[in-house]
């Protein structure tokens, strides 16, 4: 019984740990009209080594990348990006952990 | 650059094969090719499937035609903002007079142009786009038959006003028709607007699996007479006004569409060959 508990917790907190390591970065991207666009912008971020999983919100205008935490996103990079992909990009919020599913 | 999807399985026809390569697609005119969007280091393959029939009764003489075109369209955009496209036209051209009956087949005159996006006005949900565009049509027909052996410039402007519930697009053109062997082709202004309003999902725009489109097209042509050894010929050129209702399915990966145009209003110079009707149906992937 208490090396199944012991397990237990040992993936409990292997997954714990995991998660923490993740962080969601919300996109605010203009000029996004249409599944062309959303595609077209999620194929160039998951491009982008650590990034896990991408999702978007087109009625918001938002696109939820999580990525490892040694990521570094920067304003300038995604900017450049999302004109070469034909849309503009306004910024970000970053919080730790995703609500989206990788 | 171009990376297949991990999640395509092996497929075994080259539709899928070229589908499982393919980023994404999204609404457009249907009836004509300046419009479609590639981004920068991107390729579009358009395929059109195009039916177009015209005929009337002279002095009680039949004459009818019927032209059978596989357009194919390629598009890359080699730097931000800029588009570049091939269009090559497979043509079977069958024409009877009376009893009389002669048909061609082959490849018709190729066009290539370059678009150039010179305003981007992005907001929410919405963009404005306005793009100028030129390119010459390039006589790789057999002259006479199915193509008119000249080299042509044309040029025009683009607009388009997209939100996630529709797209307004409008083109204005302008075909400069030059001389090969004595023949001209007249010159040719035309403005073209379209439609294509969201139908399903109808309330909301989160879902981005797929967009179904109503689409409506209109199209207004000036024709100039042609001209055969600097004689004016009597006998064409004139104004058509033709709408073109159609659907169109906007898949994150291919697009499908229909539409049939219609001619309202056809005042033709002379015994000019009235314009009947025409289908176009396309598939579209962009890579």
């Amino acid at each position: 019984m208490l090396k199944v508990v012991l397990i237990s917790a040992g993936i409990w907190l292997a997954a714990g740990a995991a998660h923490a390591g993740d962080v969601q970065h919300d996109l605010r991207v203009d000029g996004m009209t249409c599944p062309f666009c959303v595609a077209t912008s999620e194929k160039a971020l998951r491009k982008i080594d650590g990034v896990k999983a991408v999702s978007t919100n087109l009625d918001e205008g938002v696109i939820s990348v999580c990525a490892d935490e040694s990521v570094e996103l920067t304003d300038e990079q995604l900017r450049e990006m999302f004109l070469d992909k034909g849309f503009s990009y306004k910024g970000m919020t970053k919080q730790d952990g995703c609500t989206i599913e990788a | 650059m171009i990376s297949p999807n991990a999640n395509c399985k092996p497929l075994l026809s080259v539709a899928l094969v070229a589908a499982c390569f393919a980023a994404a697609a999204n609404a457009v005119p249907i009836t004509f090719n300046t419009a479609l969007p590639v981004s920068k280091g991107e390729v579009l393959f358009r395929q059109q499937f195009i039916v177009t029939r015209a005929g009337d009764n002279l002095l009680g003489v039949s004459r009818n035609l019927t032209t059978l075109q596989g357009v194919s369209v390629v598009g890359y955009g080699p730097a931000r903002r800029t588009a570049v496209f091939g269009v090559l036209p497979v043509v079977h051209v069958d024409r009877e007079i009376g009893s009389t009956n002669t048909e061609a087949t082959g490849l018709a005159d190729a066009k290539l142009f370059a678009r150039y996006e010179i305003i981007r006005a992005d907001r929410p949900r919405r963009t404005f786009r306005l793009s100028p565009f030129a390119g010459v049509t390039v006589p790789t027909g057999d002259e006479g038959e199915t193509g008119d052996g000249s080299l042509d410039v044309f040029g025009g402007l683009i607009a388009t006003l997209a939100t996630t519930d529709w797209v307004f697009d409008s083109q204005a053109q302008y075909v400069a028709n030059r001389e090969a062997n004595g023949f001209e082709r007249g010159d040719q202004a035309s403005f073209h607007a379209s439609l294509q309003y969201r139908l399903l999902p109808s309330r909301h725009a989160s879902d981005t699996s797929g967009f179904l489109f109503g689409v409506i097209e209109a199209n207004v042509s000036y024709l100039d007479e042609d001209r055969l050894f600097d004689v004016d010929d009597p006998n064409s050129g004139g104004v058509v006004v033709s709408v073109s209702p159609g659907v169109q399915y906007a898949a994150k990966r291919w697009i499908a569409e229909a539409a049939v145009r219609i001619p309202v209003v056809a005042d033709l110079n002379g015994n000019a060959l009235e314009p009947d009707y025409s289908i176009i149906t396309s598939l579209r992937i962009n890579f």
